[in-house]
């Protein structure tokens, strides 16, 4: 049992058999989703969970096609929703760490070694990928401009000072994944993260990864108008409840 | 406009709320005998509307509410308490459909997670 054990290559199995999950959720992504799921098994992940946010192109079958296990929502109910439903089914199905993964190749998967690390070593429950903090990744201006305007609005909602709020790729112990409940079926949920992980005392830590920016990425990606529209929508909330 | 004698000079303003008020009355009304509200929101509904049309007919009567309330005109009373109202209304909306985009979320999430679930065995 005190054996370092690495059996990466087999399966998802980790020193002390740990057993890692990677959810992704996809809302109309064929086109790249099959290759996320191809380039995570050949870095030796299995348990890999693609939450189909009802999306009305392929993305189920391709991703069953590829080996993906899928957990389809009949409707779509935004990317929190989906979020909370791959880590629900995770947890049902014994996962020990759960790492979430976008569905449009933006992440490397040679980089979730590193994402893990922290909660293999029980330094922290919730580990937060970051682009901020290597330089590799060649954020476009605009886009900068935006995310770090997601930063500030993070840190005067949630008091919480991180240097990258708005990453999908993001790894959680069995514990914190279980301990958390994202409310916000939409884009809002980055902040109710980041707000839980303070109100439930996770221990988190910021790990650099890269982001590749593509033609395809940046067209998925949030507008400055969708980005307003969804700050308005969490202090709306606030104010309400 | 006629002051405040009732029913001394009626304005084409007056009988076109009226109509109004009448009409939404006969919709509530109707909505509770198809027992799709609950005879509370009738009696609210009823109010408000009956309220609305004894202040459109005899505006005087607000005077006594806005001179305790310390605002000049009975006719900005009714106003602010429209505004109010309304927002009131608003609020419950929006919670009202919060908690129901909530359930919907919770009822696809666990017919996928039991979907899939049931498919692997």
């Amino acid at each position: 049992m005190f054996t370092v054990n690495y059996i990466n290559v087999v399966g998802s199995v980790l020193p002390m058999g740990n057993k890692v999950f990677i959810v992704i959720p996809a809302f109309n992504e064929e086109a790249t989703i099959g290759s996320v799921v191809q380039n995570l098994r050949k870095k030796g992940y299995s348990s890999i969970v693609v939450v189909d946010d009802g999306s009305s192109d392929d993305t189920l079958s391709v991703a069953k096609n590829n080996g993906a296990r899928v957990v389809a929502h009949r409707l779509n109910r935004g990317q929190g929703a989906a979020l909370q439903t791959g880590m629900d089914y995770a947890v049902l199905e014994g996962a020990d760490i759960i790492v979430t993964f976008d569905a449009d190749g933006q992440h490397d998967p040679s980089e979730i070694k590193e994402m893990i690390s922290p909660i293999l070593k029980g330094e922290a429950e919730v580990s937060l990928g970051s682009r901020f903090l290597s330089k590799q990744s060649n954020v476009p201006f605009f886009k900068k401009l935006v995310l770090k305007g997601g930063v500030l609005f993070t840190y005067l909602t949630t008091g919480m000072l991180l240097s990258d709020t708005h990453n999908g790729f993001r790894a959680f112990s069995r514990k914190a994944a279980r301990e958390l409940r994202i409310t916000q079926d939409r884009m809002e949920h980055a902040s109710e993260i980041i707000e839980q992980i303070r109100i439930k005392h996770l221990k988190h830590k910021e790990v650099p990864v890269t982001i590749r920016y593509t033609e395809y990425s940046r067209k998925k990606g949030q507008s400055p108008l969708e980005a307003a529209r969804i700050a308005f929508r969490i202090l709306l909330r606030k104010i309400m409840t | 406009m006629g002051d405040s004698l009732l029913f001394g000079t009626v304005s084409v303003f007056q009988i076109a709320v009226t109509l109004f008020v009448l009409f939404a009355l006969s919709r509530a009304l109707l909505r509770f005998k198809d027992r799709k509200i609950s005879l509370g929101t009738l009696l609210f509904w009823a109010v408000v509307w009956i309220g609305a049309l004894v202040v459109l007919y005899i505006p005087s009567i607000t005077m006594p509410v806005a001179r305790m309330l310390n605002i000049g005109r009975g006719i900005d009373v009714v106003v602010y308490l429209s505004i109010i109202l309304v927002y009131y209304l608003l609020f419950r909306m929006y919670v009202r459909i919060e908690k129901m985009e909530q359930n919907i979320t919770q009822a696809v999430r666990q017919s996928a997670i039991n979907a899939a679930r049931k498919s692997k065995k």
